[in-house]
């Protein structure tokens, strides 16, 4: 009876060890995820203010410069823009990866490639339109714009709810200059591109 | 009792004596990174690019006193989970800290550790 009765404590204590080391597990686990994925997001984020402000003063700048300057040199106001992004881009985040690591990876965070990205399109929709007059850049235009904007959406809705406003005003911009201001498309991108994402840049400055 | 490092060894070099590790009782757990501050540094530099980051930035987000911080990151080394490399930016003294291929081993194996401890309770 006795010995019955020592096995059944033993058997608890065993238990309530094994649950112990359970939770102690869980709350390491926990301690990882949380300080490496705060890593992950200082590391994308950094550097932000000013990269949300320069793409957002490189749309602005590069639409309303396209719809003023018409012709080949439409090409020479993107190719400012293009290498103002780039070079402010690298700088900005190579005073970052000086300041805290000295990889090269620090490059390719998500900002350097949704700036390089809406800037490729952009390069692209002008080469196709000069060399293949058929194509017409207007839809071109409103579908990217669409498509970042529901992709910031749907990113800002697990990470940072406060991004969907960005990706929000870039639907809401295509859709209206689809279906009301096609005519003048371009004013209409660089105000509800441009003006919003310097807004969320500004708004990132002034929370850090 | 806890494992020791990669040497195997249980002395001052794994582990400074007294200090407080993360669960006492977890059985073949690595010690050196168990420990919790050890455990924020080697978790910090696995999410970093090229897994290194400046002395600094790790003292900051961890919240830690050069001394603190330099006490753990001896142990670290000792163990050869990271390497040291001390440099000039800007004519300014800096500090890199980089987990090596034997730390993020070591970590990727405490991860699964910890996983397998959870499975079993399960």
């Amino acid at each position: 009876m006795e010995q019955g009765s020592e096995s059944v404590t033993f058997e608890a204590a065993e238990g309530r060890v094994a649950a112990t080391r359970r939770e102690e597990a869980l709350a390491n686990l926990q301690l990882i995820s949380q300080t490496m994925s705060r890593t992950h997001e200082e590391v994308e984020l950094s550097g932000g203010a000013a990269s949300y402000i320069l793409l957002g003063t490189s749309m602005l700048l590069g639409f309303l410069g396209s719809a003023l300057i018409k012709g080949w040199w439409q090409v020479a106001v993107w190719l400012l823009v293009s290498c103002g992004v780039v070079a402010s881009l690298v700088v900005i985040r190579r005073q970052r990866v000086t300041a805290i690591s000295r990889s090269a990876r620090w490059l390719l965070g998500r900002q350097t490639i949704i700036s390089v990205a809406i800037l490729c399109h952009i390069w692209a929709v002008l080469a196709l339109s000069f060399f293949y007059h058929a194509f017409s850049p207007q839809y071109s235009l409103v579908i990217v714009g669409l498509v970042f904007g529901c992709g910031l959406v749907a990113k800002a809705t697990f990470v940072q709810p406060r991004r969907a406003l960005i990706g929000l005003a870039y639907i809401v911009g295509s859709l209206l200059t689809l279906f009301f201001f096609m005519d003048y498309q371009l004013y209409a991108l660089g105000l509800t591109f441009g003006l919003p994402t310097i807004g969320f840049g500004l708004y990132l400055l002034r929370r850090s | 009792m806890a494992k020791a490092g990669k040497n195997g060894s249980s002395d001052s070099s794994a582990a400074p004596p007294g200090e407080t590790t993360a669960s006492p009782s977890a059985a073949s757990l690595d010690e050196v990174i168990h420990q919790k501050v050890r455990l924020g540094i080697v978790s910090l530099l696995a999410a970093m690019p090229g897994r290194e980051a400046e002395f600094g930035y790790i003292k900051g987000r961890l919240a830690l006193t050069d001394g603190n911080l330099s006490t753990h990151l001896t142990v670290l080394e000792n163990n050869a989970y990271i390497a040291i490399d001390k440099g000039f930016v800007d004519k300014k003294p800096k500090t890199w800290v980089r987990l090596t291929a034997e730390g993020l081993q070591a970590f990727r194996g405490y991860v699964a550790t910890l996983e397998q401890i959870i499975k079993m309770v399960d």
